[in-house]
């Protein structure tokens, strides 16, 4: 089902929590809604979810206006940040609740909840009480749950937060599978960047309760609209400096050097054409290079990774991080040259 | 060596005390010890003494010789038409005042949880009889329902209905103290209701939601599985205290057993023994066949209570 979100905003008392929010999303998409805590992103949910009542605006479940539907009659499911599983009922009265509540019959409900805890790999638990189960078994069954009467849209509110890291990669590829295989238009919260880029088709970038960002995480990632985009996705961090755009010469002198980047001479996402202007370079953007080189470092640290090491370097006032690989032998200390791939200017 | 003796013996003293200081039993048992004297005296001696007193049959109150004991009181309550009188009165007032009680609070605590205004106020107006004297509240009760002169027949007759004899008629005398006895006892439960309630994380509440479950089915399959610990304390302790009713019958009937003994009970049979004939013996043996029934009783719905909420 698509959905779409127009000007809706949320008010708590004096506050609000959502302001505007212009999105669409279309049918069997998986979008994450990412943000800092506090930005909005739980309760845009649950204005979706019809649990929270909105201040003002749209919601359109296909064409259908749905904003007084109320949450039992949207055919929606919803697993919670802390699951929410009923206490009192085994793993299988649990699954099968929201098929009762749809009067499908005992026997009918046991079956289909029998096979979509085979999908999610629980159906050896089916006797169990949730207060018997580890995070990860819990959060299985409450997936089931929500896809057990076979919703038409699955909200998933920072289902993976509560698990450790090793968990929540499987849970998170576990996801993007069933949700791929089941087709269904899903709405995912979080505030972890790494997850809303591996799994989604688009991402919902939010501050404040205002929407930053929609876009593919590919799009946001390799142009952001703004510098708070830039700035929250990507480890290690985007490289920010400050600087002065000339316009005589289409170029950016950076702010306490000497260092004049000529834009025509990169490929460069321009945001901005103010004349003090932010310069931000990904840390895989810039290299260590013998011939024609944009600034010179001194080495100030040297981090190994695995796979790749980070080297922070001092560029006048600045400090610049940038990923490398092992095979140059670097030392503190050293000067190096470097060049840049890409620039982002806000 | 007289120096020596006096040494050690000044030692004792403090070593004793740090002994104390360190041994939390023995500590804990010394700030335990004067309730427990006061409990032991006048709760715990007097229950197994007057389980004693139900096997005198023939002994010197005032000296406390005892002369025979047997069966005899035993024979004579189970044989005593009054007792079966008050045993059926007893069980009538606890079959209509203990459910009624719980639906009554659970509905009350259930609008108070509710996001209603002045949720304090009404908290605070339904805890009133709960804190007023029983005394006090059926002498009220009794003017009030008075035939000739009571604001309740007074309020009927404005509505075109005939004059109640609320006091007088033995078929009145149950449910008039099975409504004092809910009305009094509201606000105690609704109080412990609204703690159980509020125990219940609005989360089940929202997944509920989700699942496509209507109010009704919310408070069905989530609110009354999740509040079973608190409705099955709720029942016990009132099944136990409706099948101790007196005060409520004592003072609204005038020291009396109601109209044609329709309000006699167990405890009021017990009363009456004791205070009224001075069969001490046979009151302590009605008295004990009470703590068996509300014993047996007890223990069914602590074993319902157990397999009901297993998780």
């Amino acid at each position: 089902m698509r959905i779409r979100l127009e000007n809706i905003s949320k008010k708590f008392d004096t506050v609000y929590a959502v302001k505007n929010l212009n999105i669409t999303i279309e049918d069997g998409e998986l979008v994450s809604i990412l943000g800092p805590s506090g930005c909005g992103k739980s309760t845009t949910l649950f204005l979706i979810a019809g649990l929270y009542k909105l201040s003002s605006g749209d919601i359109f479940f296909d064409d259908k206006k749905v904003n007084e539907v109320e949450a039992e009659d949207r055919e929606i499911g919803m697993v919670f940040q802390n699951y929410a599983l009923y206490p009192h009922m085994t793993v299988l009265k649990n699954i099968m609740f929201p098929l009762r509540m749809k009067r499908v019959s005992k026997k009918e409900a046991e079956v289909q909840a029998r096979e979509i805890a085979k999908l999610m790999h629980i159906d050896n638990l089916l006797d169990r009480k949730p207060a018997q189960l580890s995070g990860g078994q819990q959060q299985r069954v409450a997936i089931a749950r929500a896809l057990v009467k076979k919703p038409k849209i699955l909200l998933l509110d920072e289902p993976l937060s509560n698990l450790d890291a090793r968990l929540r990669i499987e849970l998170r590829d576990e996801i993007r599978r069933i949700q791929k295989q089941v087709g269904i238009t899903t709405i995912f919260v979080t505030h972890d960047q790494e997850e809303a880029m591996s799994i989604s088709d688009k991402i919902l970038l939010m501050k404040d309760g205002e929407c930053q960002q929609y876009a593919s995480p590919k799009e946001m990632y390799m142009n952001p609209a703004n510098e708070f985009v830039a700035r929250f996705l990507g480890n290690p961090p985007i490289n920010l400096l400050s600087g002065k755009y000339l316009e005589a010469t289409n170029s950016i002198k950076i702010d306490d050097t000497d260092i004049i980047l000529n834009i025509d001479e990169y490929t460069a996402n321009l945001n901005s054409r103010n004349e003090q202007v932010t310069i931000g370079i990904r840390p895989e953007d810039i290299y260590i290079t013998e011939k024609e080189y944009s600034f010179i470092g001194d080495i100030l640290s040297i981090q190994t990774l695995g796979k790749e090491i980070y080297v922070k370097a001092r560029v006048g006032k600045w400090e610049i991080t940038m990923v490398t690989s092992w095979d140059l032998d670097l030392k503190i200390g050293d000067s190096i040259a470097l060049g840049i791939k890409k620039l982002h200017i806000f | 060596m007289a120096k020596r003796w006096f040494k050690v013996k000044k030692t004792a003293v403090p070593v004793i005390i740090k002994k104390i200081k360190k041994n939390r039993e023995i500590k804990a048992l010394l700030y335990l010890l004067p309730a427990l004297l006061i409990i032991t005296t006048f709760q715990i001696y007097p229950v197994f003494k007057s389980l004693a007193m139900s096997f005198y049959t023939d002994f010197d109150y005032l000296t406390g010789e005892v002369f025979k004991r047997g069966l005899d009181n035993f024979q004579y309550v189970l044989t005593d038409p009054d007792f079966y009188l008050a045993l059926k009165n007893t069980f009538i007032f606890v079959l209509g005042a203990v459910p009624l009680s719980i639906v009554v609070s659970l509905g009350f605590a259930l609008l108070l949880n509710s996001n209603i205004k002045l949720k304090n106020f009404f908290r605070s107006v339904y805890f009133i009889p709960f804190i007023t004297s029983t005394v006090a509240v059926s002498i009220v009760w009794r003017w009030m329902f008075n035939k000739e002169f009571g604001i309740v027949n007074a309020v009927l007759m404005m509505l075109g209905i005939n004059k109640i004899n609320w006091l007088t008629n033995p078929k009145m005398t149950i449910p008039m103290l099975v409504l004092l006895s809910v009305w009094k006892g509201m606000g105690y439960k609704i109080i412990i209701f609204l703690a159980g309630l509020q125990n219940i994380d609005e989360k089940y509440y929202l997944a509920a939601k989700i699942d496509g479950a209507s109010a009704w089915k919310r408070f069905t399959s989530i609110t009354i599985p999740l509040l079973t610990p608190t409705l099955f304390f709720v029942s016990i302790t009132s099944v136990i205290s409706s099948f101790k009713l007196f005060d409520e019958v004592y003072v609204l009937y005038d020291k009396q057993t109601g109209p044609l003994k329709s309000g006699l009970t167990i405890v009021y049979y017990i009363y009456n023994k004791f205070n009224r004939y001075w069969q001490f013996s046979i009151a302590s043996a009605a008295a004990f066949v009470l703590f068996v029934i509300i014993l047996i009783f007890t223990l069914i719905q602590l074993r319902i209570g157990q397999k009901k909420t297993n998780y």
